[in-house]
């Protein structure tokens, strides 16, 4: 018994050993490196100095606001897109459905760069769009989106929205699947409209996966990077850049400032840690309810 | 049991690859090879200079490796900032514009050349931003010269000539512009207001930068050259002559398209409008217009180059008598790359090399790149500093709310000095 105990730990032990090098050390070394403050190799401990930088950055300002206007944006619009499109796979046969989902899979599993250069071609000056819009006789000439601030932001949203949308309906999907039908058959019977069958069995079943998706989401579009950096490039302005590109700038792009990307990269985690406990705090509530 | 066996067995043979790989990686002896790091058409050069010293030392091994611009400036601050240097190459391209920050932040990192290398051999404006305590930290290489690329038959047809377009003034290029888009229907220049290649180009015109000529100290709030650089990017646009682009592409597609007449920019628009060939004969050049308002502004300006520096590692002396044998005498090399890149050197005694004086049809027969490698000698110099990339992102877009937004240039100017004391 007690062996048995024993090697269950002995194969945990490389997983374990791998998170703490890889994650654990590096995530503490971080914490230890926000206090310092310099550029390149000159780091030294300044105390709180780098956090009253970050207070009065207007960059990191700008870029914490954009990154919460694209989560805050973006999430509902694809999640009630991706419940949408789930709920009318839902009526179809299982086939057509898994056809459906498998072509609405595919931009989860193209690479960002890849779809981040699509986009940003499409919506160029010369692009696919101004070129269809100027066909249509809508414009003289073509609309340089990449110079407006709002249209930049909305091709991004658009870009993630795209890109992750396919993924949602597979939970969803797979969740709606999973209610009884029995239960919706039963309502039916006793005459209880659709609008009420889906707020009331549908939406209430889907919850949990919905509260677990919005998070996820969120903290997803929190660390948007890849589509801001190569689609606007953070342009016009700082209008579009997110706070992962910011980081990442400070570290790699000028001479390094490792002290101040570090602190913002831990108030990054902070932001994603505090939704991550809302989000448990609300689940258990609502699981305490139901029961 | 037997299950046991077979997990253990699995966890054993695991476990033994991971310490021998670990064992062989750790222990791997590199061949002794020069590393060199470069990007675009540096890489022809370093090539073709690795092979004419390979000729003569033919026991030393290079080895060229070809990186985007952004990639080398990402390994290069992570592996210096880490002190990893065994990660880095021996000899690596960098942009002037980070040359002074690496020098300042890493200063041991680098070999001091001063001694091996005559900075006399060399154009003065490279010299600046190379240089900390009157050490020599690179080899300089090529000259980002700028100028006027004008087409010719736009011009022409708004009734000017090549004599009309010598040593003028930005308000007689404004002049020029209006009556060019009024013949022609064309643009006079594509900008990028936030990437402010035009902007820098001014500013170097006019012998000023962000920064003092030790690299540190800003320079913004008393500096003249910045203020008429907004003034006259703001006069350009309220003359209604600008073709306003949002990314490089658009640029050169209104190049390519024959949607301006003009390009403002350094030399090494050269090979990209001779890309298209049939634009042949239709392209010529002039010299940068002049700010006006103070007798230090001149018709010269730089925008971008680059030098050699080498790392301090084992291989440093054979790295310092390959720049000295190749990129700091060789006029045969540099010859070799006229023609085969279009280099614009900033080695002083490689500007009468053959190949400049060669005729090229593309350019109507006119002599570029003689004119070219001619007027670097002139360029202004300064420090940019150990925030160029920086602060110009800042003034990027300060001059684009002058712009679009109707802020006042003093205006601007106060927030440019805010932002940028802050970093």
């Amino acid at each position: 018994m007690k062996t048995k105990k024993f090697f269950k730990y002995l194969i945990l032990v490389p997983s374990v050993i791998f998170v703490f090098i890889f994650f654990v050390y590096p995530f503490i070394n971080a914490i230890f490196i926000a206090f310092k403050s310099g550029r390149g190799s000159q780091l030294t401990y300044s105390g709180f100095e780098n956090f009253f930088k970050m207070i009065n950055d207007a960059v990191f300002k700008q870029a914490f606001s954009n990154t919460l206007l694209f989560a805050i944006i973006q999430t509902p619009i694809m999640l009630i897109l991706a419940l949408i499109i789930s709920l009318c796979l839902n009526k179809t046969n299982s086939k057509t459905r898994s056809v459906f989902i498998t072509i609405l899979f595919i931009p989860v599993v193209i690479s960002p760069v890849v779809y981040s250069l699509f986009f940003k071609y499409v919506f160029s000056n010369n692009g696919i769009l101004n070129n269809i819009l100027i066909q249509l006789n809508l414009l003289d000439n073509g609309i340089n989106w990449f110079l407006y601030e709002n249209y930049s932001r909305l091709i991004i949203i658009i870009a993630c929205t795209w890109a992750w949308t396919g993924y949602y309906v597979i939970l969803f999907s797979s969740a709606l699947q999973r209610i009884d039908k029995n239960l919706i058959d039963a309502a039916r019977l006793d005459g209880v409209s659709s609008v009420k069958i889906f707020f009331k069995i549908k939406l209430a079943k889907l919850f949990p996966v919905i509260l677990f998706s919005s998070l996820i989401a969120f903290c997803g579009a929190l660390q948007i990077y890849a589509e801001s950096t190569l689609i606007t490039g953070g342009k016009p302005g700082y209008s579009t850049m997110s706070l992962v590109q910011y980081i990442y700038n400070l570290s790699f792009v000028y001479i390094p400032q490792f002290g101040y990307a570090s602190l913002l990269s831990v108030v990054l985690f902070v932001i994603c840690i505090s939704f991550l406990i809302i989000q448990l705090i609300v689940s258990r509530r609502y699981e305490k309810n139901n029961n | 049991m037997k299950k046991k066996i077979i997990s253990f067995a699995i966890l054993f043979i695991i476990a033994a690859t991971a310490i021998i790989s670990g064992i062989v990686l750790f222990n791997r002896k590199e061949e002794n090879k020069i590393k060199i790091w470069a990007w675009d058409t540096a890489v022809t050069a370093a090539n073709a200079a690795v092979e004419k010293y390979t000729t003569i030392n033919n026991d030393i091994k290079f080895e060229v490796v070809d990186m985007a611009q952004d990639n080398v400036v990402q390994k290069l601050n992570v592996g210096l900032a880490s002190g990893a240097l065994n990660s880095l190459p021996d000899i690596v391209f960098v942009e002037d514009y980070n040359l002074f920050g690496y020098i300042k932040y890493f200063e041991e990192f680098f070999v001091d050349l001063t001694s091996e290398i005559d900075s006399e051999l060399f154009m003065p404006f490279k010299l600046n931003s190379m240089m900390q305590d009157n050490k020599l930290y690179g080899v300089p290489y090529d000259s980002g010269v700028s100028t006027m690329f004008y087409r010719y038959d736009y011009l022409t047809e708004a009734g000017y000539t090549e004599q009309d377009l010598e040593s003028i003034t930005w308000s007689d290029y404004i002049e020029i512009g209006q009556q060019v888009k009024a013949t022609t229907g064309k643009d006079m220049l594509p900008i990028i207001l936030e990437s402010n290649m035009e902007g820098r180009i001014m500013l170097q015109s006019g012998g000023e930068w962000y920064v003092e000529n030790d690299g540190t100290t800003l320079n913004i709030l008393e500096n003249e050259s910045l203020y008429s650089t907004i003034e006259t990017i703001k006069a350009l646009y309220d003359a209604d002559i600008v073709y306003d682009s949002a990314t490089w592409d658009d640029m050169v597609s209104a190049i390519y398209n024959g949607d301006v007449a003009t390009v403002i920019g350094a030399c090494w628009w050269g090979p990209i409008i001779k890309e298209h060939t049939s634009l042949s004969g239709k392209w010529k050049v002039a010299k940068l217009p002049k700010m006006e308002g103070n007798s230090a502004f001149t018709h010269y300006s730089n925008l971008g180059g680059s030098s050699w520096v080498v790392l301090n590692k084992e291989n440093k002396n054979t790295c310092i008598d390959f720049l000295k044998q190749t990129f700091a005498s060789d006029n045969e090399l540099i010859n070799d790359l006229v023609e085969s890149i279009g280099l614009v050197t900033t080695l002083k005694n490689a500007k009468n090399v053959e190949n400049y004086n060669i005729e090229d049809d593309f350019w109507g027969g006119q002599l570029v790149y003689k004119q070219l490698v001619d007027w670097s000698e002139y360029i202004p110099s300064v420090n940019y500093g150990t925030l160029t990339y920086e602060i110009d992102s800042i003034v990027g877009i300060k001059i684009k709310e002058v712009i679009k937004n109707g802020k006042s240039i003093d205006q601007a100017i106060q927030e440019i000095y805010q932002l940028a004391s802050l970093l």
